[in-house]
């Protein structure tokens, strides 16, 4: 028998052949002195790897911490209370009456839909995910190129730095909204608060999906609407170019330019079921020589999946 | 069926409708898992308590969100993760960002006083093995430790860090080739 390459003789030594494999090496082994020492330094790894299992476990002992964090688990809220003692009629009834009000919510939020900027709706709740999705292929993320339709989560009260074209999709338990975000800036947001934070930002937002809504933007309130222009003055505007966000709805009439094509969702601390009452709608955005921002509404299936992460290895260390 | 015989899933399942002890299941789990895998990610090992504690809290906070079909120690890393990430981009300057606690480790060697010329030697021999972890690739690193200390098989690893099987082979074997090549150098 020809000699197994040496990877083999390792996954040999790590029990990681099949038995017919292990088997093969093993006769092999038995008359190959080449290899009988190749495993015995393999063997020799395994003895060295101990000693660092050994101080880890060690470590681990003194800083197991699964009382500290029961206790603190137990001083969360419970999930689902009732669905201790659910039977399968209750079952139904949380199925039925879950779309139900849904529904209720969506329809209610369509029909108040007509606030105006200075007195906007105030979405009170928990944001559960806030995911950002590149628009364009030369867009930027912590100075990281990445390509076009992808999308990744950002964390409660992470800050990242975006450069180029964006749309941001906010689910809470009470609304869902998308801004499109044209420029450079940094965005974070708050779990408890419902609205984004942009710092250093010269760029341009809009709101392409829900009804309008607060930021923070450099340091003040904006509200953000499809229905009236806002206008951010240029004394607003800190540390950063001056420039303008014009906000405009025009009727319902042009087809999706860039409709957001993504993947499976990257697990995160942030994942989050697909919300019942997320409003679908699209806009085409246009952008205006003096840089301002037409948004086009159209009606349609307009919630752009998510999409794994194009982070996950260069910026994360490949976990 | 006992707690231990139940699934990640079946877990969930019970936490989500209210029997939140049940998480302590999930936390005897994968709690060493999540700290060696944040053992060579931070300098301070009270900080890694500390994420460890926050990885879990977040897990049980996003719970409705788990995939049930989607491993539950992937999700747990990708937390752990995030996690790591954002500590690093808040406290860029005080956080390391790729050194294995040596130090701590060595700190809590087992005091011996019968033999101290075994422990100088055994301490001796750590600090060179870390040493020489600390220089590996994080991407060959992270498999590495995943197979040492957790003693995961290899299929384990590779769904867990999402990459395939052979790519996990490969990265043991060339951490392992890098740590001998590294001894051998000085001896």
């Amino acid at each position: 028998m020809k000699c197994p390459d040496v990877e083999q003789l390792m996954l040999f030594v790590d029990g990681e052949l099949t038995a017919s494999e292990a088997a093969a090496v093993k006769n092999h082994i038995a008359t190959c002195k080449s290899c009988q020492h190749e495993v015995k330094e393999f063997q020799a790894d395994l003895e060295t790897e101990a000693l660092l299992r050994n101080k880890v476990n060690n470590s681990f002992a003194k800083h197991q911490i699964s009382n500290k964090i029961m206790n603190a688990v137990k001083s969360e809220p419970k999930h689902n209370k009732k669905a201790s003692t659910s039977t399968v009629w209750t079952n139904w009834l949380v199925r039925l009456l879950v779309p139900a009000f849904a529904m209720a919510v969506v329809l209610f939020m369509l029909f108040s839909g007509t606030t105006t900027p200075e007195n906007p709706t105030i979405y009170q709740g928990k944001v559960f995910k806030v995911s950002v999705f590149t628009n364009k292929a030369e867009s930027f993320v912590d100075n990281n190129h990445v390509e076009a339709n992808k999308a990744f989560n950002l964390e409660p009260m992470a800050i990242k730095k975006l450069d180029g074209e964006f749309l941001v999709n906010v689910v809470s338990n009470s609304k869902t909204y998308s801004l499109i975000v044209d420029g450079k800036t940094e965005i974070k947001f708050d779990e408890d608060s419902m609205d984004l934070v942009f710092d250093s930002c010269s760029a341009n937002i809009t709101l392409v999906n829900g009804n309008p809504v607060n930021a923070m933007v450099n340091g003040k309130k904006m509200n953000i609407t499809k229905d009236k222009a806002v206008m951010l003055k240029p004394e607003e505007v800190k540390q950063v170019e001056e420039k303008s966000i014009t906000v405009e709805t025009k009727a319902k009439t042009k087809p999706v330019e860039e409709k957001q094509k993504v993947e499976e969702p990257v697990a995160s601390a942030s994942e989050e079921i697909p919300t019942e009452n997320e409003i679908c709608e699209e806009e085409t955005l246009t952008t205006s020589a003096t840089g301002d921002i037409t948004i086009l509404d159209i009606s349609g299936e307009g919630d752009a999946e998510e999409g794994h992460s194009p982070f996950e290895d260069s910026q994360l260390g490949g976990l | 069926m006992n707690k231990q015989e139940k699934t990640d899933g079946e877990i969930v399942k019970l936490i989500l409708a209210g029997d939140v002890q049940m998480f302590a299941v999930l936390v005897a789990r994968y709690e060493k898992l999540v700290f060696s895998f944040l053992l060579s990610k931070y300098q301070d090992v009270y900080e890694i308590e500390d994420v460890v504690q926050d990885t879990f809290l977040k897990a049980y906070r996003h719970l409705p969100s788990y995939d049930c079909e989607r491993k539950f120690s992937t999700w747990l890393l990708t937390i752990a993760r995030n996690l790591l990430f954002d500590n690093r981009k808040k406290n860029s300057r005080s956080v390391a960002s790729t050194d294995l606690v040596t130090d701590v480790l060595l700190a809590e060697e087992p005091e011996d006083s019968t033999q101290p010329d075994e422990v100088a030697i055994r301490k001796e021999r750590f600090q060179r093995l870390a040493i020489m972890i600390k220089s590996l690739d994080e991407d060959l690193r992270t498999p590495f430790i995943l197979r040492v200390v957790n003693e995961l098989s290899y299929q384990e690893i590779a769904d867990m860090l999402s990459v395939p099987l052979q790519t996990v082979k490969n990265r043991i074997f060339k951490a392992r080739t890098y740590l001998r090549e590294k001894r051998e150098q000085e001896e």
